[in-house]
């Protein structure tokens, strides 16, 4: 982020103009924040100081005491949601990120008949929404004993279209035809030089696909919503939106919601602030056609 | 959990096998399948339920014989937990060998193709021990696709205490209700006689089918849908005016809201299914001594006609390789008296039984120091004499259901009327009906 | 087609050469392996996804139609056997003649209608803000407005569900206190609610795609556009905004896209407030009919007529924004 690109000098604002603007967007940021600051604050609240709403006080102090009570609730199943999510998300984003980009290096290298066509049949798949899908491959799933198994899930958030376009573009822009004719000159075959040479340089690209379908697996839940009736199976998602609906009757159910909550955003936060530049390269490579 | 009873249910289903081969034959013949289960030890069926003390009933059953032995998965309750599992475990060809069923949802499962015809397992013993009027809401074309374990007349429970203090009597006709509802207005400010219940949808059913409604109607071999018929119009502009008036809450009453309404004695009365005896007690240990349990108010006092609110049946699914030792289970659970001893036992149910011998058993295990010592159970028999059995439920009655309890929540928050809700359920039926390639007419 | 050339260059397979099957089979036997090879490598590593593409896209996507179409009927009542019939549009009659999912599209539609057109002025004019170098610490802004996208939705919702309820709530609690008395989960204020919920999780997302897009803006037309006697505001509406055009047709094209899928809000939200029903949205009628109805038939007609919906706004969109370009074009 080039933040010492500064406008002409000319173009600088007054400091009315300057005040106000940096108002707006102090305004903005705050909006975005406040939200999480308070769940950060309402997770070392117990349910009595919750409901008392006096945020700031240290006088209850209960973010260790929720902490215990998140992993204690029904038998300490949260654990077992964060573990299958983890898988979703993380060996999902994996195994699917290679799968896409491979698919977009050979739509990249390679030519062959109608691979327009084809290409086109992948951007189809970016826009058809997931959710029109679930209920065909719940019934799928169903025929073939699958549903209410880690696989309903797992096998269908593999697939990224998206990944398949931004992998053409970084191939384009990271692998250097020239690199794939001096492999070929020395003889390597031609998946050989894919995993030796190619997959390297497309290091960068693939954390990128990796982690925007780690954010959609992760944030997924009409899916396992529609496949798994198993709560052993569900996600975090899925598992938090069971344990609302508990709370909206039974209000002890508040605190470990809000503990799980924190919890299952904070892969997230970590990951995109760890991986900050992968996640502005996507969005660029996605919108700037 | 799933993948264990899938685990069981199908190990059940192998060890059956040759069993629900030889049940299949013995069904026609008549002979009994003892023989058979002589050689293979006892017959392993399993058993999905929500209602309460299932789990000692089913031990009951265990420990009362050796022939079969039954399996109980506790399932939860209402629409989206139990039911969606019974439906795709049957999608998967392992739904359990019995599952309760409440009466709405009887048609529309057997129409799924969930539940086996029962006609020809039931025995004549059973089919006299129960209420005609509750087999008729389980028979179809003359099959019967589960049998009732009890039936649930609406009945008036009321705050005798407060009647007393306002000196309000005893409404015995919906316009003496509306009477009371006024009186309570005027005297006992910021209370009300009773709440409409904006969750209400199966209790509009019951005053609907008290006013003589006729929602579904298969006479003429088609589903015949008119939610909005004149019965249940007159039922609902009752309601609307005393909502209108001021005479009566407006919100849901089976949740904490409801319930904090009640123990606040901000409202005087409810009108449930006789089951709600027990469920009074369990929710409300504070009022002992000031509840009581009344009729319900009739339309005119000449005609005694009550319709039901609630009530479970037991069904053998699509799914079931041993049909005769799973309706032997049933039999066990809704006619002998120690199951009903036991399901009691797990805790406070004054459930009405459909089978009418075990009256006596309700009434003695019943313990009625709560409602001051008054005989309801003598009570309970007298009104389920009165409920009409013209009344039919629909196949997807859920989702009627449902619809009607949303745009009633619209009408709580200022938006539409109570008809309005109703007739867009009438639309929505029809539609759901149609698309299911049934024969329906717009009654 | 040229055989004889050896495939020196990337393209290592000659366009309109077919696959491993086609006629390149008949060559000299060198000269075939390393195109076969490198089609081999081209298959292989497309292969996994076009496997995924088959079956989680298109059997489900065909499948939908068929379902649609068809149906698993009984005589009369129904109690008989059933048996597979085509249904013709029957599916989609009934869908169409339900009053609660013409409802649940209209809800959508006025969702559309209030969420779209703000998120993308809002995500605009915070960009612009940004790029105008008035403002200071652009990086942490942009970063913090980006934070609530690594939230998921469920999650997103069961935060501001909680903002929106009384007793748990500063918000509500300080508003009390100002007297002001607003149910968040009302029968009027609960759409707006949703957007909010909405905005929050994306606007961070829309600022980055546009303010990366103002960053690609030439310095050069900006300095025309000052040497014209253009001030900050001028220069950002005349000359900025046209630029970023293709960026704010994406904006617009995927939020409306995810904006007519709209589920894990509302039902989180259902579970807590009665107006919310169960089939406020398309898909929460989609997943109704399907789940609580067990009308599959119905469950996919609504499903077409949604996928139907979302590819007619898309390809309108995109029209409307061709066109929109080309006398632009035309006159530069």
């Amino acid at each position: 982020m080039s933040a010492a690109t500064q406008g002409p000098s000319s173009l600088r604002p007054r400091l009315l103009g300057r005040t106000a603007v940096n108002a707006f967007v102090g305004l903005s940021v705050l909006y975005t924040l406040l939200p999480v600051m308070w769940l950060l604050l309402a997770s070392t609240k117990n349910r009595d100081a919750l409901g008392r709403s006096d945020l700031l006080s240290v006088s209850d102090f209960s973010l260790f005491s929720n902490l215990s009570d998140l992993f204690a609730t029904e038998d300490g199943i949260y654990g077992r949601w964060y573990v299958n999510s983890l898988l979703y998300a993380v060996v999902g984003a994996l195994l699917g990120s290679l799968i896409s980009v491979a698919c977009g290096y050979a739509f990249d290298k390679y030519r062959f008949r109608h691979k327009e066509k084809l290409f086109g049949l992948v951007l189809a798949g970016v826009m058809v929404p997931p959710t029109v899908l679930a209920l065909p491959l719940y019934l799928m799933a169903s025929e073939a004993g699958m549903v209410n198994t880690f696989w309903a899930v797992f096998i269908p958030v593999l697939f990224n279209p998206f990944g398949v376009y931004l992998g053409r573009i970084f191939s384009q822009g990271y692998v250097p035809n020239e690199v794939l004719e001096a492999s070929r000159v020395d003889g390597a075959g031609e998946l050989t030089t894919y995993f030796r040479v190619s997959l390297r340089m497309l290091g960068p690209g693939l954390v990128t696909v990796f982690l925007f379908q780690l954010t959609a697996i992760w944030n997924n839940f009409f899916l396992p919503m529609v496949m798994l009736s198993d709560q052993k199976l569900f996600p975090v998602s899925l598992g938090l939106y069971v344990w609302n609906s508990e709370a909206v009757t039974t209000p002890d159910y508040y605190p470990v919601v809000i503990m799980g909550s924190l919890l299952a955003i904070l892969p997230l936060i970590a990951a995109f602030l760890l991986l900050q530049r992968y996640w502005k390269s996507g969005l660029t490579a996605g919108s700037v056609k | 959990m799933h993948g264990r009873h899938r685990r069981r249910s199908l190990l059940a289903a192998l060890a059956a096998l040759p069993l629900g081969g030889a049940a299949a034959t013995a069904c026609s013949s008549g002979g009994g399948p003892d023989r058979a289960q002589a050689r293979g030890g006892p017959a392993r069926i399993t058993f999905w339920s929500a209602l309460r003390g299932s789990q000692e009933v089913v031990d009951a059953f265990n420990k009362s014989q050796d022939r079969v032995r039954v399996d109980f998965e506790q399932i939860p309750g209402g629409q989206q937990g139990g039911y969606a599992k019974l439906r795709n475990a049957a999608r998967a060809g392992n739904a359990p060998d019995v599952a309760t069923v409440e009466y709405p949802q009887v048609p529309g499962f057997a129409i799924d193709g969930v539940l086996r015809d029962l006609t020809p397992l039931i025995s004549d013993r059973l089919r006299k021990a129960v209420l005609p009027a509750a087999f008729a809401l389980t028979t179809f074309e003359k099959r019967t696709y589960s049998v009732p374990l009890d039936i649930e007349p609406m009945m008036l429970f009321y705050r005798r205490d407060l009647f007393r203090k306002h000196g309000i009597d005893l409404p015995r006709t919906w316009a003496e209700f509306e009477d009371a509802a006024r009186t309570v207005r005027r005297k006992a400010p910021g209370k009300r006689l009773t709440t409409f219940p904006s969750d209400g949808g199966s209790r509009l059913a019951g005053f609907a089918w008290q006013a003589n409604g006729q929602w579904f109607d298969t006479r003429n071999g088609a589903w015949e849908v008119s939610l909005a018929d004149g019965p249940t119009r007159k039922v609902i502009a009752y309601w609307q005016r005393l909502v209108d008036e001021d005479l009566a809450f407006q919100n849901p009453i089976d949740t904490p809201v409801g319930v904090a309404q009640i123990a606040k004695s901000q409202v005087f009365t409810k009108m449930s299914g006789a089951w709600d005896a027990g469920g009074i007690m369990g929710s409300q240990p504070g009022q002992k001594g000031k509840w009581g349990v009344a009729p319900s108010p009739r339309w005119d006092a000449g005609n005694r006609q009550v319709g039901t609110h609630g009530g479970s049946t037991f069904a053998i699914t699509k799914d079931s390789r041993n049909t005769e030792a799973a309706m032997e289970f049933i039999e066990w659970q809704v006619s002998h008296p120690d199951s009903l001893r036991a399901r009691l036992s797990s805790g406070i149910s004054s459930m009405y039984p459909a089978v009418a011998g075990l009256v006596p058993v309700a009434r003695k295990a019943f313990d009625s120091g709560y409602y001051s010592g008054q005989d309801i159970y003598t009570l309970f028999e007298k009104e389920a004499e009165h409920v009409s059995d013209q009344w039919v439920w629909g196949p997807r009655m859920t989702s009627t259901v449902r619809t009607i309890e949303d745009g009633l929540a619209r009408v709580e928050g200022g938006h539409g009327t109570i008809l309005g809700a109703v007739e867009e359920a009438q639309r929505s039926t029809l539609s759901d009906l149609k698309s299911l390639g049934l024969a329906t007419r717009e009654g | 087609m040229t055989a004889t050339t050896p495939s020196t260059s990337t393209a290592a397979v000659r366009d309109g050469e077919a696959p491993a099957s086609g006629p390149g089979r008949r060559r000299t036997p060198r000269k075939r392996t390393a195109r076969q090879r490198e089609l081999g490598a081209c298959g292989a590593l497309m292969t996994p996804f076009f496997l995924l593409l088959l079956t989680v896209f298109l059997i489900p996507v065909g499948g939908a139609v068929y379902l649609s179409f068809f149906s698993q009927d009984q005589p009369g009542l129904g109690f008989g056997p059933e048996r597979t019939v085509f249904a013709g549009f029957r599916s989609y009659e009934a869908v169409l003649s339900d009053p609660t999912f013409l409802s649940s599209l209209a809800t959508t539609g006025l969702y559309c209608l209030i969420y779209i057109p703000l998120i993308a002025v809002l995500a605009l004019a915070i960009a612009l803000l940004l790029d105008s170098g008035a403002a200071k610490l652009r990086r942490t802004a942009q970063l913090s407005l980006f934070l609530p996208h690594a939230v998921p939705g469920i999650i997103a919702a069961i935060i501001w569900l909680y903002l929106y309820t009384p007793g748990l709530s500063p918000v509500v609690d300080l508003l009390n206190k100002g007297d002001i008395d607003i149910n968040f989960l009302g029968v009027n204020t609960v759409l707006p609610s949703i957007v909010n919920i909405a905005v929050w999780s994306n606007l961070g997302y829309n600022v980055v795609i546009f303010y990366a897009a103002l960053q690609a803006v030439p310095r050069e037309v900006l300095e025309a556009s000052v040497v014209d006697g253009a001030g900050p505001v001028r220069t950002a509406l005349q000359v900025k905004v046209p630029l970023v055009r293709p960026s704010a047709v994406m904006v617009v094209m995927f939020t409306l896209i995810w904006s007519l899928q709209l589920f894990t809000e509302p039902m989180l939200l259902s579970q807590s407030t009665r107006v919310v029903d169960s089939r406020f949205t398309p898909n929460m009628y989609i997943y109704d009919a399907a789940f609580t109805r067990a009308n599959y038939g119905l469950a996919a007609a609504a499903s077409v007529i949604l996928l139907v919906i979302i590819i007619a706004l898309s390809y309108a969109v995109s029209r409307w924004s061709n066109r929109a370009n080309t006398p632009e074009e035309a006159a530069q």
